[in-house]
């Protein structure tokens, strides 16, 4: 009875939020206005809606699944927990990607991730690499040696520091705008271009070592 | 259209690769690359690492499960903070504040109550003025206050009476006095009241006091704090009857008929 309840309430009030497909500011604004006033459906909805942007930012700042994890349920908390603060008017996304970009360092911070001691710790999934070397058809030699070289990439861009990193995960591995990306980490666009630009010389600078070396060991 | 050199055009390149330059920066990087081999290599290479750090970082497929137990945990602890932070009536500072008040406020009337009936002696101790009739002789009153005492031992009843008497008829107050030697027994108390109590005119009770008068003499009972202490004050007057004829032979109490 209780469940047919629930069902019914769910029901409803999914009839009365617009449609999914659309997230719109307009469709935030609706969700978070009636998150405010305690509608435990309407955040779960924002959950819904921008948990697989919110995991793969946390997933690529910080470099396990197991911390991902906890960096979203933290950004969660977050987000209910100061949605009162939330202006009306501004965008809800740039908002959300910051508290995950200030949760994701602050767990760094505490972890010790950032630094060099800790870069053979750092937990990758390889299903990704592992398919791009599978279509070029290379030796299981060449193929471990990708990987290698995936890993001390991904090792690199621990390196930078934070805000850099910041700034090249959200313009260059999740695809936001220089614009978008200056709303969400409360910086200026000319900032950006210049924090993304310097990220991504580094990161060229140790590709170069790397594929030095890999000729050099060749 | 201007021309760039290769240290400028290092510094756009990476932008340019990415797709962040437009409008004219674009096409003055775009016109250096097609003429600069070198700056094109930069370019290829800037490709290459871009194209390495998105296959580094493609994420993995978390699954649904992944996802939904995010949601619960979160949900969950929205719930049990929302249960925590729920006003109860023992976490509320006004029920402590009324319940102190209230303490203050009981102890405050008990203590008043107590310190009211610690002062307030016993009705039924306070002597009743004695009416003994018409005035008869002047009582044998000492000249001076005497002090008695009693011979043999004191029962308990008499050893807390005490007995006082003065020359002068002035109206004293001695409740709480404890002066040893102001003691007298109630075999002397009695025997003052046998010589004295005949002449009572008036009496007058001022608190504890009960205070008689007589033409012949004043008589002052003070009852203490102490219900077992009565303080008894004898003052003579001065006698109306010069002759000295009057005698208290029709006492009722001390029975001297004569």
């Amino acid at each position: 009875m209780a469940a047919e309840m629930a069902h019914i309430f769910l029901t409803d009030a999914q009839e009365m939020l617009p449609p999914a497909s659309a997230e719109s500011a307009d469709y935030f604004a609706v969700l978070v206005a009636r998150a405010r006033a305690g509608d435990e459906i309407a955040f779960e909805r924002i959950m819904l809606a921008t948990e697989q942007r919110v995991v793969s930012i946390a997933w690529r700042m910080l470099g396990n699944r197991d911390d991902a994890r906890d960096a979203a349920q933290d950004v969660y908390l977050r987000v209910f927990k100061y949605l009162a603060r939330f202006r009306a008017g501004e965008d809800f996304r740039a908002w959300l990607y910051r508290i995950t970009i200030n949760v994701c360092h602050d767990f760094a911070r505490k972890k010790g991730v950032s630094g060099p001691a800790q870069l053979d710790q750092i937990d990758f999934v390889q299903e990704g690499a592992a398919l791009e070397t599978g279509r070029r058809g290379a030796d299981p030699e060449s193929l471990a040696l990708h990987e290698q070289q995936l890993a001390l990439i991904r090792s690199a861009l621990q390196l930078l520091p934070p805000k850099e990193r910041a700034a090249l995960v959200l313009r260059d591995l999740e695809g936001l705008s220089t614009e978008e990306v200056a709303q969400a980490l409360g910086s200026r666009p000319v900032t950006v271009r210049s924090q993304v630009s310097s990220a991504r010389a580094k990161i060229k600078t140790y590709c170069a070592k790397l594929a030095r070396k890999k000729g050099a060991s060749q | 259209m201007r021309t760039l050199n290769c240290k400028r055009t290092a510094r756009l390149i990476s932008l340019y690769v990415a797709g962040d330059l437009v409008g004219a920066p674009e096409r003055e990087v775009a016109a250096h690359l097609a003429a600069c081999e070198g700056c094109r290599r930069l370019a290829e290479e800037f490709s290459e690492s871009s194209s390495l750090l998105t296959q580094a970082f493609t994420p993995p497929e978390f699954g649904a499960e992944f996802y939904s137990g995010i949601r619960h945990a979160v949900l969950g602890e929205i719930a049990s903070e929302r249960m925590r932070s729920k006003p109860s009536l023992f976490r509320s500072r006004w029920f402590y504040a009324t319940a102190f008040a209230a303490i203050v406020i009981a102890a405050g009337v008990m203590l008043q109550h107590f310190v009211s009936t610690r002062r307030e002696p016993p009705r039924d101790l306070v002597r009743a003025p004695q009416v003994t009739g018409q005035p008869t002789s002047p009582p044998e009153v000492p000249s001076a206050p005497k002090k008695h005492k009693l011979p043999g031992k004191r029962s308990a009843q008499s050893s807390n009476v005490l007995a006082l008497a003065s020359p002068r008829g002035s109206y004293r107050h001695f409740e709480g006095m404890r002066k040893p030697d102001a003691l007298v027994t109630s075999q002397a108390a009695r025997d003052s009241r046998a010589q004295i109590e005949p002449a009572t005119q008036s009496s007058t009770n001022v608190g504890s006091v009960a205070l008689e008068e007589s033409s012949q003499v004043s008589r002052i009972e003070i009852q203490t704090a102490d219900p077992n202490i009565r303080i008894i004050w004898l003052s003579p007057r001065e006698s109306r009857d010069p002759e000295g004829t009057h005698h208290d032979q029709d006492h009722p109490e001390t029975g001297n008929r004569k």
